[in-house]
């Protein structure tokens, strides 16, 4: 029922960009390019209504704002259509098979959605939602984390928008709107622009309709594995740059541009490991052709889209661009211990997967035959990454041995991988293309088809067994206290899920989780001493003097309340207690 | 085809790929020989 009112809302959203995609290309879209466009307008339009609703406008007033935006832009759509010129047409079987595949790539992200329930496993999710619930605290835009920490946020919040627009839309809190992006409307997003990605840049319709289905079906991290790490982020960021990528194939058309640019700084705004990896693949792509075709028009094309970008995301550029000498010092952003392990046979295994992996390396070697052309932009896409890879990984790790003693990584560098899963699909589209224009077609899709079919099912049910999932008793009880107490609460917590704490409490707590990206708590060390002193019945009185002065101290837990705390309330598995100010402390 | 530079280019992205490859394959042998 959840997932279900989360997909409604982002219907409305769908419904509202598919007239504005023409409107803003002005032109009639070729039927794979509205097809590929549409989900990600939708997902920006969605950014976008988050503002709203952090400005206090309500579900009824995004609902109406959405329809309105639906019936003024079919309305002109409908008024404009004649003038506008018109693509060529798409085969209706092709047109069939690109809606069967973007259906497909959701039946077994909606089952396994459903099945972990609305609380996101992984540890990411928690600092997401903290975000999330910091900018609905504040009610705008976070520049600090409080109300739990007095530090500043560098990490981008594009997404977290959507999901508060989502669930303002629905009705539901936060965590639902999260899982349903992460596990499933953004999949429809990534998967749609990989199919505008391979039309625009390939435009042979079978290999971007098997790009798609080669991205729906067989991709694992950076495909359906978003859902079980909570990469919400990477997977809304990437969905928006291989959008903007797309849509550079045709510089010279002004509108395909300036969207191109918008796109980019939206992806921008929504991740800044995309940002990195956005800048360095458009780059080499620029450098690249600008080389083979000796002219340096690319570079100057290239050069002005990431400036433009950078210009749609500076209120997240400008804070990451102020903060990058600090963040590079006290964050483990350049000394990172990948705790994903990548032998030869992990990388295959999961990255993409060995069926993708194959079709991507068969597609390498055919897609010229298969396109009678080499468009650049899937090789320069894959070459850029699996050389960030290299570098980053394993040539970072060799220098730092060998200057430090110590072998790190830089830049979370196995996300260069997972990115990777995008051009790998375009590739390998070629090849599962090539596979399905001989003689016979019908009987080499039967050929093909049960892979497709079975293969993410059998990849998902295994990362399902080993899911880290929350404990969904105790937080579900915690998520009833919200609102409960005061502004100024401080929360000593102690239970499983307590992650979740400053997500569902919307107060300060002992640990708030935060990404490696992110400077160190400075407070951490002091904060957990407090809460161990606490938890063992001896409260540290300076130290709560020190953090928290005269703010009312809570004590959250699923065990008995410790010595000197008065019992108020218990919700499920939980005990809400108040450590009173005249406790006695430690001796 | 769309004309030579996008040979070039497409090879130079080859040799890419396979250089990166080789740093990877180097950088592993390296920490496990260390």
């Amino acid at each position: 029922m959840w997932l279900a009112r989360e997909s409604l809302a982002f219907a409305l959203a769908l419904l509202a960009a598919t007239p504005l995609a023409p409107l803003i290309l002005r032109r009639r879209l070729h039927a794979l390019e509205w097809l590929g466009l549409t989900p990600a307008v939708a997902y920006v339009l969605l950014m976008a209504c988050g503002l709203l609703a952090l400005k206090g406008v309500n579900g009824l007033g995004l609902i109406l704002l959405l329809v309105g935006v639906a019936l003024t832009g079919a309305l002109v759509l409908r008024r404009r259509w004649r003038q506008m010129t018109a693509g060529d047409a798409l085969p209706h079987a092709l047109l069939l098979a690109a809606v069967v595949v973007l259906a497909a790539s959701l039946v077994h992200r909606a089952y396994y959605t459903y099945k972990l329930g609305a609380w996101p496993p992984g540890f990411d999710p928690k600092f997401h939602l903290a975000l999330v619930r910091a900018m609905m605290v504040q009610g705008g835009i976070p520049l600090t984390l409080e109300p739990f920490e007095r530090i500043h946020v560098n990490y981008p919040w594009g997404g977290h928008l959507a999901v508060i627009a989502e669930a303002t839309i629905s009705g539901q809190a936060p965590h639902h709107a999260f899982s349903a992006q992460n596990g499933l409307l953004l999949g429809l997003c990534s998967t749609a622009a990989v199919l505008f990605f391979s039309w625009r840049w390939t435009g042979h319709a079978v290999t971007s309709v098997a790009a798609a289905a080669m991205y729906g079906q067989l991709m694992h991290f950076g495909g359906a594995d978003y859902l079980f790490w909570g990469g919400l982020p990477n997977q809304g960021g990437m969905a928006l740059m291989v959008t903007a990528y797309g849509l550079m194939s045709q510089r010279e058309h002004t509108p395909s541009r300036r969207l191109a640019d918008f796109m980019l700084g939206m992806a921008f705004l929504v991740h800044h490991h995309v940002m990195l990896t956005a800048i360095a693949v458009l780059g080499f792509h620029a450098l690249v052709e600008a080389w083979a075709r000796q002219d340096r028009q690319p570079v100057v094309q290239g050069v002005r889209s990431v400036v433009t970008a950078l210009l749609w995301a500076s209120p997240v550029t400008l804070v990451i661009v102020w903060r990058a000498a600090e963040a590079a010092q006290k964050s483990g952003a350049l000394a990172y211990r990948e705790p994903y392990h990548w032998d030869w046979l992990t990388l295959v295994k999961d990255m993409p997967g060995a069926p993708a992996l194959a079709f991507c390396v068969a597609g390498i070697a055919v897609m010229p035959r298969v396109l009678n052309r080499r468009p650049l932009a899937p090789m320069a896409f894959l070459a850029a990454l699996v050389a960030l890879f290299a570098v980053c990984a394993d040539l970072w790790q060799v220098v730092s041995h060998l200057l430090s003693g110590s072998a790190v990584q830089a830049l979370t560098p196995s996300r260069f991988l997972t990115d990777a899963a995008y051009p790998i699909a375009t590739l390998g589209g070629a090849a599962v293309a090539a596979l399905l224009m001989g003689p016979r077609p019908v009987l080499r899709l039967l050929a093909v088809a049960p892979l497709f079919l079975v293969e993410p099912w059998m990849w998902m049910q295994s990362r399902f067994v080993g899911a880290d999932r929350p404990r969904t008793p105790a937080i579900e009880a915690g998520l009833t206290l919200a609102g409960e107490l005061p502004a100024d609460a401080v929360v000593v917590e102690k239970f499983p899920g307590d992650e979740f704490c400053p997500y569902m409490l919307g107060v300060e707590c002992m640990r708030t989780p935060r990404p490696v990206s992110e400077p160190k708590r400075p407070n951490q060390d002091k904060k957990l001493a407090f809460q161990r002193s606490v938890l063992q019945g001896v409260p540290d009185l300076p130290l709560r003097e020190e953090l928290f002065g005269a703010r009312p101290v809570f004590i959250l837990t699923d065990g008995n309340l410790p010595p000197g705390v008065t019992p108020m309330k218990t919700v499920g598995p939980l005990r809400l207690g108040v450590l009173e100010m005249n406790t006695m402390g430690a001796p | 085809m769309n004309g030579d530079w996008e040979v070039r280019a497409w090879e130079a992205c080859g040799w890419t790929l396979l250089i990166s490859v080789g740093v990877m394959a180097l950088g592993e042998l390296y920490m496990k020989f260390k």
